[in-house]
């Protein structure tokens, strides 16, 4: 059962790396360009996290689909 | 709305008919179910005008019905991916150029204060981009290049630096020689006769043409050439990028216009370099592009000061290898006319290849071979030999003897190889006796046929005419240029994968040339393995609907 996850992660891997051009380069190369993509994903992922709902509440209450105090204090400094 | 909707546009045709016209499957979005909607709404076509009939679309009626040429464009994400992939290359590439100095490499010694003798930019692309999977090109071979070629093995240990031989050999099947007719043997009437020639004339010829290396069978040669043809005269020299080369420069010169396709060979130009001449380029194959071409040439005339050509050349290959495409003669023979220019016609890829004789484009689309001026061609692909040859009007030879550099300066053709061409073309003109010829043309014919249609079949995106002998399949990146020769190789099919330089960036390829000596079944075992690569690598990029119908070997009426 493993084996067959295995052997499917391990496709897929391969057919990342021909469609990225990875397969062409020497090891040290491939793991130095895997971890720069990690690196990026991760800080995607990590700023998403941090600031995105935030973010997404805040403008949702600006276009006054969901009220809150936020939202009424909005209003009530600037009345429009 | 009548519930009887009229069949229009053949739009409504039953499922068979739908999967042979590439365009009808196209318009009604790929789904061939030939079922009929009553109410107005045929196939899915919403927007209609009354009674049922369907809104008539103009393109409708200005495309032909059958069109045998595709140049699938490529899709957005592959371009993407492709330009990426590069651009990491590149990056990689310095990188490794800035940390790393190479063990195994030329540099040049003593230079402080020097200009490097080198272009950097090959140099760098040499080490860092092609190295990486150089074990793909320049293999070495162990027996002739027949239908089936054997190779040597080698490792690399040291990714691409240095190269050793494990000492096992492999045979394969051979899909990447230009062997279109099968003469790449070292067996049977070509080889024997070449020998007799041996033993007569001996293998070297130490002269040019003008001084002492005339010898009687490169007039037979000639002779035969030109009643091959059909044209009144012919002249051959011993090597078939020379031939473009050097005799070009005799017959323009500054002051002539030179209209040259996008896509011609390294030759081609480089003998339009030497001359001197204007040269303009007109889009591939594109007959409105060099139709404009020659009109404001001939309204406009030399750039300051106004003065007519002296000449104006139309340069064309007669099957273009990178493409697999076939050019357009009937249109380009009427646009000679209408603009009084002449023709140049590059046949190295069809002599031999194309038509029903198998005597090159001109006899594919059955035009004279009188209504071009230049016939040029090479003996390599299909009659098995080296050399090249130019044909025309006898006049034209004439000056060609006199006035060329190739036959001025460089050795003529070894007696061995001359007889071998000898030979060969008397097989395909059947004056052996034999129906020998006549089956190799039409077994190239059929082999190119299927093998393209089963590949359009698959889903993969090829270049080029049907009927065109050279099947490139497109891979677009260049990891998978690499990866594809590799596993077809292990699979014991040997085939050319061509990248940048020698194609544009993107378009990356593996290019299949098929022969006569191929049977079908060594064809459907290749296709075997290619369908299961194309699976493998992710090879299917083609958009186009796909014929369901199964294809069949040498139909007869595919043969027109």
């Amino acid at each position: 059962m493993f084996e067959k996850l295995r052997k499917w992660l391990n496709y897929w891997y391969f057919r990342y790396e021909l469609i990225t051009c990875i397969h062409m380069f020497e090891p040290w190369e491939k793991q130095l360009i895997n971890s720069m993509i990690l690196f990026i994903i991760a800080l995607v992922t990590y700023s998403s996290y941090v600031y995105l709902p935030h973010y997404t509440m805040s403008l949702l209450q600006y276009v006054d689909i969901f009220k809150t105090e936020i939202a009424n204090d909005l209003h009530r400094d600037n009345p429009s | 709305m009548t519930p009887n909707p009229r069949p229009l546009h053949s739009r409504v045709e039953p499922s068979s008919n739908m999967a042979a016209n590439g365009l009808k499957c196209r318009l009604t979005g790929g789904s061939n179910n030939g079922k009929i909607y009553t109410n107005g709404n045929i196939n899915g076509i919403k927007n209609h005008t009354q009674n049922g009939h369907a809104k008539i679309i103009p393109e409708l009626k200005n495309t032909p019905p059958k069109s045998k040429e595709s140049f699938e464009p490529v899709p957005l994400v592959t371009a993407v991916l492709t330009y990426l992939g590069f651009y990491l290359l590149m990056v990689l590439g310095y990188l490794n150029q800035l940390l790393i100095t190479p063990k195994a490499v030329a540099s040049e010694k003593n230079r402080p204060g020097y200009v490097p003798l080198y272009d950097s930019f090959e140099q760098f692309y040499l080490r860092y981009v092609y190295r990486r999977v150089r074990d793909c090109w320049n293999m070495p071979i162990c027996s002739v290049p027949g239908a089936w070629v054997t190779l040597k093995d080698r490792i690399t240990r040291d990714y691409g630096w240095t190269f050793e031989f494990t000492g096992t050999k492999t045979k394969c099947l051979n899909l990447g020689s230009y062997n279109y007719l099968g003469f790449a043997e070292n067996t049977g009437p070509c080889a024997e006769s070449s020998s007799e020639a041996i033993r007569q004339y001996g293998i070297g010829i130490c002269s040019t043409r003008q001084e002492l290396g005339t010898l009687p069978i490169h007039v037979e040669l000639e002779k035969t050439t030109a009643r091959f043809l059909g044209t009144e005269d012919a002249i051959t020299f011993g090597m078939g990028f020379a031939t473009n080369a050097l005799n070009i420069p005799s017959l323009i010169s500054k002051g002539c216009l030179v209209a040259s396709d996008e896509r011609n060979h390294a030759s081609l130009i480089l003998g339009l370099r030497l001359s001197g001449a204007t040269i303009r380029v007109f889009k591939h194959n594109n007959m409105k592009s060099l139709k404009n071409l020659l009109h404001n040439a001939v309204v406009y005339g030399q750039p300051r000061t106004r003065r007519p050509w002296k000449k104006i050349l139309i340069v064309v290959e007669g099957v273009y290898s990178m493409e697999g495409s076939v050019v357009h003669l009937p249109e380009i023979i009427e646009l000679k006319k209408k603009y009084k220019a002449y023709l140049y016609l590059d046949e190295a890829h069809s002599t031999g290849a194309m038509g029903p004789r198998g005597r090159g484009v001109a006899d594919y689309y059955g035009i004279d071979p009188k209504e071009v001026d230049i016939l040029m061609g090479t003996f390599t692909k299909s009659f098995g030999s080296a050399g090249g040859y130019i044909a025309g009007s006898k006049k034209l030879i004439d000056f060609l003897k006199v006035n060329s550099h190739a036959s001025c300066y460089a050795a003529s053709m070894s007696p061995p190889c001359a007889q071998q061409i000898i030979t060969s073309m008397k097989i395909i003109m059947g004056e052996d006796g034999t129906s020998e010829g006549q089956r190799r043309i039409s077994q190239l014919a059929r082999n190119s046929l299927y093998f393209r249609r089963r590949l359009k079949q698959m889903g993969v995106i090829t270049y080029g005419h049907d009927d065109s002998p050279v099947v490139p399949l497109l891979v677009y990146m260049h990891s998978k240029i690499g990866s594809v020769v590799r596993a077809l190789r292990e699979r014991k099919i040997a085939v050319v994968g061509v990248g940048f330089p020698a194609t544009p960036l993107m378009e990356g390829r593996i290019r299949f040339c098929l022969s006569a000596a191929h049977t079908k079944e060594a064809l459907d075992e290749a296709l075997e393995v290619i369908e299961e690569m194309a699976d493998y690598l992710g090879l299917r990029y083609s958009q186009l609907p796909r014929p369901t119908e199964p294809v069949v070997y040498g139909a007869e009426d595919e043969l027109e």
